[in-house]
């Protein structure tokens, strides 16, 4: 039986998602990336890099933006890199709730 | 009238409406440089130049380059300063240098020409007098329209036919016609 991997953050994108094809035999498999900067209640804001895969990872690229309000939902995973050896631990997300764009806030809904 | 009068006479004739092209934005049409340089070519032929001024600036941060052209018609010249986006790498090398530069001193030479008066009809001379923040509105514009843009599945230069199903679908990465999303088209 596998272990429990669910993880749930919401914040606000750091930066521009941005796209990469990955080759994968004959197929390019797109490949989305942002940050998402997530303050807890004590005020210190961590920034959690988040990877969305294939069709799914084209389409939040291409909504989200820079500031942008988001809520994601998916599982964390470790990787080494072989070049450097240095581990990353991102989150692979199923599912991105996009929210306010930045400049919009809640009262101005 | 001198000779250089003559050419600028000609030189400023206004371009054929055939020859204006959409803008990617939707907002009206813009001339493309292969125009002016046909113009310049066929009508000033030896009695024009161009000649780069110093080293092209790369602005990391705004992902831009600049360069300073200076274009001769006989013995007058004129400066322009031209603007181009470059793409960066998941490291952020610069991938496109050339296309960037070549871009950029394309726009500085439309730039440059345009205080010749060249593509501008004498009505929209006369309305750009005064008119300084339209004339950088213009600028950025212009930018946009010199833009190398390139697939970015394939590499394969955008035609203008590509950028409009972008605009259309509101895809703001690059992509051509064969290579578009499908779900980006729903």
């Amino acid at each position: 039986m596998s272990d429990i991997n669910n993880l749930v953050l919401s914040g606000r994108l750091t930066d521009d998602p941005q796209l990469y094809y990955v080759k994968k035999g004959n197929e390019q498999v797109p490949v989305c990336n942002f940050s998402v900067a997530s303050e807890d209640k004590f005020g210190r804001t961590s920034f959690i890099p988040v990877i969305v895969w294939r069709n799914y990872g084209e389409s939040v690229a291409n909504y989200l933006e820079k500031g942008q309000e988001v809520i994601v939902s998916g599982a964390i995973y470790s990787r080494k890199d072989k070049k450097t050896g240095r581990t990353f631990v991102e989150v692979h997300a199923n599912e991105v709730k996009y929210g306010n764009k930045p400049g919009v806030t809640h009262d101005n809904i | 009238m001198t000779i250089f009068d003559e050419l600028i006479v000609k030189l400023c004739e206004p371009f054929r409406k055939e020859v204006h092209e959409p803008r990617y934005d939707g907002h009206g049409t813009y001339i493309p440089i292969h125009v002016y340089l046909q113009r310049l070519n066929a009508v000033a032929g030896e009695n024009w130049s161009h000649e780069r001024i110093g080293e092209p600036t790369f602005y990391m941060e705004d992902r831009m380059v600049h360069t300073v052209v200076k274009v001769s018609i006989l013995n007058r010249s004129h400066m322009g300063e031209g603007f181009s986006k470059f793409q960066v790498d998941d490291k952020g090398r610069i991938i496109n240098r050339h296309y960037a530069i070549r871009s950029a001193t394309k726009d500085a030479i439309r730039d440059a020409i345009s205080f010749f008066g060249i593509g501008k009809s004498f009505n929209e001379m006369t309305r750009d007098i005064g008119v300084a923040s339209n004339h950088l509105q213009e600028k950025e514009n212009r930018v946009s329209d010199i833009i190398d843009r390139h697939c970015m599945k394939c590499g394969a230069r955008l035609s203008d036919q590509d950028v409009e199903v972008l605009t259309k679908y509101k895809v703001k990465f690059d992509y051509c016609n064969e290579h578009i999303p499908k779900h980006f088209k729903k």
